[in-house]
């Protein structure tokens, strides 16, 4: 069974038609990008696979339960609660599952193994700069070791320094956890650089909300030198071409 | 700064004792209606130490309480509860709304037809006086709280006990704390003029009026600095409580 399964998938809200006949699936293990303009339903179909909420017709299959699906919504920060400290916002979700304090301190461990911490846990979110604060939320979708990883614009307003640190995190997390990564992104370099499969969605809801279903078989691992070959070219063209740039 | 701020508030408080003293001395030289700043220090001293006062600030503390306290037992659970349940919220919104426009002091006769002449009117007149504030602040920071803790929340599963738990309380702390503060000063106001008028044997409101009745001007002005040192000690109180529990802000 696929990781996620979208069959003909419907969604409007009131009268705006977000996603039109949207079919598609991702394997699992597979690291895939979502790219499109504003309003393209990027995160409507996070949302869908997360079950947030249902589409008005067609079927949204996930192999996993909601506990084993991670969501890392686009406004990071404002779901950040500032009331609890970073040790209490990452362990949040293990709150909710209904973990005893052992195994929560457990599964700290398991992480911090994973990939290195390094923020002050006893702080609070506000004491933190926006890079760390970034890092705290990805740490929190990562504490339940999920099954499938959706991250919704994960580098947005974040400096070269911090987004290298945090896609490395992400790929380690991909290769250790052999998990299933969906990505939103607006650049196509991130895209193509950290994923292996790219979905360009239209805003153009009279037709198939799917324009792109991309492969790549780019070389792993991938650095920025392979920007300058002809295959990260072509590549990068047809997407901007199905984006609708050249 | 902060040290500099601390010495600016000291000079206006000195500033203030100076100008009563020169008003005393300039314009009401004669006048038996206002005393010294010493005079009023002096007696306030001799009341708390040899007089009744400290009886009188405890009768008035315990109505205080019990009628701020009843008002918060009341207020935060409905607030919350018309804050969940919008529709709720606005069925009631009216009626809230009316209660909360009438003057405390104007259902005078009402609580002494309900509860007779005594302590317990007073006690209700102050829950009524702060209940309707408490409720409206409470149910303003149910609304006021961010969509996106909540979706959140939602993402990870939380059961609608843990979004309330998680975040709906925490959210809506700035804004009780405002009703509580709000509430805090109209209580003090309400006990005192019942006091003043509903009878009581004891309380700095009987206290301020029989010294009054009596001519005893240093009395009443050495009450009135008191009542308004309590004041400003439960105000300081509520803000260091506010600034320590929500930290965030």
């Amino acid at each position: 069974m696929n990781a996620v399964e979208f069959i003909s998938v419907n969604k409007s809200f009131n009268t705006l038609k977000v996603l039109n006949s949207l079919s598609f699936s991702i394997q699992e293990g597979e690291i895939v990008a979502f790219l499109g303009a504003n309003g393209s339903g990027k995160s409507t179909i996070f949302n869908l696979i997360n079950g947030v909420i249902k589409p008005n017709s067609g079927e949204v299959k996930t192999k996993y339960q909601k506990e084993e699906i991670a969501f890392l919504q686009q406004n990071y920060r404002d779901t950040l609660l500032p009331w609890k400290s970073n040790y209490q916002n990452l362990t949040l979700p293990l709150t909710i599952q209904g973990l005893n304090k052992v195994d929560i301190q457990s599964a700290i461990e398991e992480l911090n193994d994973a990939i290195d911490l390094n923020l002050d846990l006893k702080a609070y979110p506000y004491q933190l700069s926006g890079g760390q604060q970034q890092k705290l939320a990805i740490f929190r979708s990562l504490i339940t070791k999920p099954k499938i990883l959706c991250l919704d614009e994960p580098f947005s307003a974040l400096d070269f320094k911090i987004r290298k640190e945090i896609s490395e995190m992400i790929l380690k997390y991909w290769e250790k956890e052999k998990a299933t990564v969906c990505l939103i992104t607006h650049d196509i370099d991130e895209a193509l650089l950290l994923t292996n499969r790219i979905f360009v969605l239209s805003n153009a809801k009279e037709k198939n909300s799917l324009v792109l279903d991309k492969c790549l078989s780019l070389p792993q691992p991938r650095n920025t030198l392979l920007m300058a070959t002809s295959e990260y070219n072509l590549a990068k063209k047809e997407v901007l071409n199905c984006l609708g740039y050249e | 700064m902060l040290k500099q701020t601390k010495y600016l508030g000291l000079i206006g408080f000195i500033a203030f004792i100076v100008i009563w003293w020169l008003l005393k001395v300039l314009i009401f030289k004669h006048s038996i209606f206002l005393s010294t700043p010493q005079e009023t220090f002096v007696r306030l001293y001799e009341l708390l130490v040899k007089g009744s006062l400290l009886k009188d600030f405890n009768g008035t503390m315990t109505k205080f309480i019990s009628g701020f306290g009843l008002a918060v037992l009341i207020g935060v659970p409905t607030g919350y509860l018309l804050g969940i349940n919008k529709k709720l919220y606005l069925a009631s919104e009216l009626v809230l709304d009316f209660f909360r426009s009438i003057p405390v002091t104007t259902l005078f006769p009402l609580f002494i037809l309900f509860y007779g002449i005594g302590s317990e009117a007073i006690i209700a007149m102050i829950t009524v006086a702060c209940v309707f504030v408490i409720i409206l602040n409470t149910a303003y920071g149910v609304f006021y709280v961010k969509e996106s803790y909540i979706s959140y929340l939602k993402t990870i599963g939380a059961s609608k006990i843990q979004i309330f738990r998680h975040v709906i309380f925490h959210s809506s702390l700035p804004f009780l704390f405002v009703g509580l503060r709000t509430s805090v000063s109209f209580a003090l106001i309400v006990v005192i003029v019942a006091e003043m008028f509903i009878g009581s044997n004891t309380g700095l409101g009987r206290r301020v009026y029989e010294a009054h009745e009596t001519y005893l001007v240093p009395d009443v002005y050495a009450i009135i600095l008191f009542v308004g040192i309590i004041g400003f000690v439960l105000n300081k109180i509520f803000l260091m409580l506010e600034k320590r529990i929500i930290h965030w802000k």
